[in-house]
């Protein structure tokens, strides 16, 4: 029994827990505008394009996490500016805006001799390594990004839903648009710790759509993936810790589990499971 | 009536030309057309003819070429929410986790300010735009299990919910079943004893030479404008529509 509560005693698995949960409610949360807008790639794309930001900082010697931070937003803006183009769809911005940032990270990166562990953190994630002032950082954004879904609920409900009705109103599109892609590159930028900015993708899709089987409003469709994603960080960093597996996979793995299990609940129990009752 | 000397236009085009930013080619050229309080216009047209240019110019959505647009004898574009626009149903995401309810209180946005809740008026307002389009039983029902027809129905009561001086409908007949255009037409004539001026694109010309008091005929220009019985003559549809004109 011991055994089991083993992971607690320590300081340090403590802030890998705090950090775990409070990253998985916070991309649950906001991956909701992604999945509601089939804008998978476009999650994809940010957290890859943290790349150069973070090799900047690292030659400089600067904070990496803000330099991801610099970066994401960076990249956000560009992609709206792009995107409100007629000529341009927005899928091509973020095609462009990705591989670009993707090529000048790589590029800046192959001039660094000594090939750095804390890099390889940035893609892979080391929830264990969450020092106090990391999980200072994680938790202060996270509560930002939150606040600002709370406030400005209405207005991305609208935009995300029917653009052409926020526009009639005279609501600024673009503006509130640029709003969410830098929620975006917030939420992504405190996740490339726990998960790394190569699995920070699934983190935002898999407990939204789950969470979007079971419910008919946003808002509930929120607080359930909210609740998946403390799940999958509380039991994703358990199973790591015994298994011994990369933490970031951990986590992963367990919101696609969750996933399937609704999805095949859904599927072969349709209408007794669910909040849902398909017409 | 409704060309009263006294009354003002709701909407007045002159010398429009309309279109697209980087289209070389203008979709409708030197429009120049008055609505009035409690017109109620179908706009038939062939495919591309400008129906829906039309429609996104007079709400805002795309820029005006060149001429004069005013809605209320302000530019388009400057009023909040007095002009209602129901696009065509394909530029809808039907998959959105929203309910009949939250899409219909869309309607009260413009008028509540954003750090409200919608107030007891509000609620009372949507309620009854939801039973006059006859969707009130599916108030809490995910938008995305309602049939088309009760979808389109939803939407008009957003814009009644709105509480519109101009109401634009792009093609909500298409796909609908007769209980829904049944629903539509009713509610239309009621708008037009509030004094709401109506745009109606549609290509069920049937259905226009029985409901509508007026029509617009376009073809990149405006081929006729006027009451429906004496526009809609088998020369003006021929011009519209080319040789296999419907015959009405």
């Amino acid at each position: 029994m011991n055994l089991l509560f083993e992971p607690f005693q320590y300081d340090f698995l403590l802030r890998s827990f705090a950090a775990a949960i409070m990253v998985g409610i916070v991309c649950s949360i906001v991956g909701c505008y992604i999945v509601v807008q089939s804008m998978a790639f476009l999650g994809d794309a940010l957290s890859h394009a943290v790349l150069p930001g973070v090799a900047i900082a690292y030659l400089t010697g600067g904070s990496l996490t803000f330099g991801a931070l610099v970066a994401a937003v960076i990249v956000a803006l560009g992609i709206s500016f792009l995107s409100d183009e007629e000529e341009i769809k927005e899928d091509t911005a973020i095609g462009i805006f990705f591989t670009a940032a993707l090529a000048l990270g790589v590029a800046l990166i192959s001039t660094i001799q000594t090939y750095a562990i804390d890099l390889t953190h940035i893609l892979f994630g080391n929830v264990l390594g969450v020092t106090v002032a990391d999980l200072q950082f994680i938790v202060g954004v996270g509560l930002l990004v939150l606040l600002a879904v709370f406030f400005f609920y209405r207005f991305f409900l609208v935009v995300t839903f029917d653009p052409v009705m926020a526009k009639t109103l005279k609501w600024n599109v673009r503006l509130i648009r640029s709003m969410l892609l830098v929620l975006i590159a917030c939420t992504i930028t405190i996740s490339i710790n726990t998960v790394g900015a190569s699995l920070v993708t699934a983190m935002l899709i898999t407990p939204a759509a789950t969470a979007l089987m079971l419910t008919k409003k946003l808002w509930q469709t929120m607080l359930t993936a909210a609740v998946f994603g403390a799940l999958s960080g509380f039991f994703g960093l358990y199973l790591s810790y015994f298994a011994d597996i990369s933490s970031g996979a951990s986590i992963v793995l367990v919101s696609t589990l969750f996933f399937i299990v609704v999805y095949l609940r859904k599927k072969f129990f349709n209408g007794r499971s669910g909040l849902t009752k398909r017409g | 009536m409704n060309n009263d000397l006294h009354s003002t236009p709701m909407i007045h085009l002159e010398n429009a030309c309309l279109g697209y930013r980087n289209d070389r080619e203008l979709v409708l050229k030197n429009i120049t057309i008055d609505f009035f309080p409690g017109d109620e216009v179908a706009v038939i047209g062939p495919n591309g003819a400008g129906k829906s240019t039309l429609f996104k110019t007079i709400v805002g959505l795309i820029p005006l070429m060149q001429g004069e647009v005013t809605v209320h004898g302000g530019r388009s574009g400057n009023h909040k929410d007095c002009v209602s626009y129901i696009p065509q149903k394909e530029a809808i995401d039907w998959n959105y986790p929203i309910t009949v309810r939250e899409v219909v209180m869309m309607g009260r946005f413009g008028k509540i300010s954003f750090y409200r809740k919608p107030g007891k008026k509000d609620v009372e307002i949507v309620d009854s735009a939801m039973q006059r389009m006859d969707v009130a039983e599916l108030a809490d029902r995910k938008i995305r299990d309602c049939s088309g027809g009760q979808q389109q129905r939803v939407f008009l009561a957003r814009s009644l919910a709105q509480h519109p001086h101009i109401l634009l409908m792009d093609e909500p007949f298409s796909a609908v079943d007769v209980a829904t255009e049944q629903v539509i037409l009713d509610n239309l004539r009621q708008l037009r004893e509030f004094k709401v001026t109506t745009l109606v694109a549609t290509h069920d010309l049937g259905l226009v030479y029985e409901n509508f008091e007026r029509t617009l005929i376009l073809n990149h220009r405006i081929v006729a404008y006027g009451l429906t019985k004496e526009v809609m003559t088998p020369e003006n549809l021929q011009e519209a529509f080319g040789k296999k004109a419907v015959y009405v």
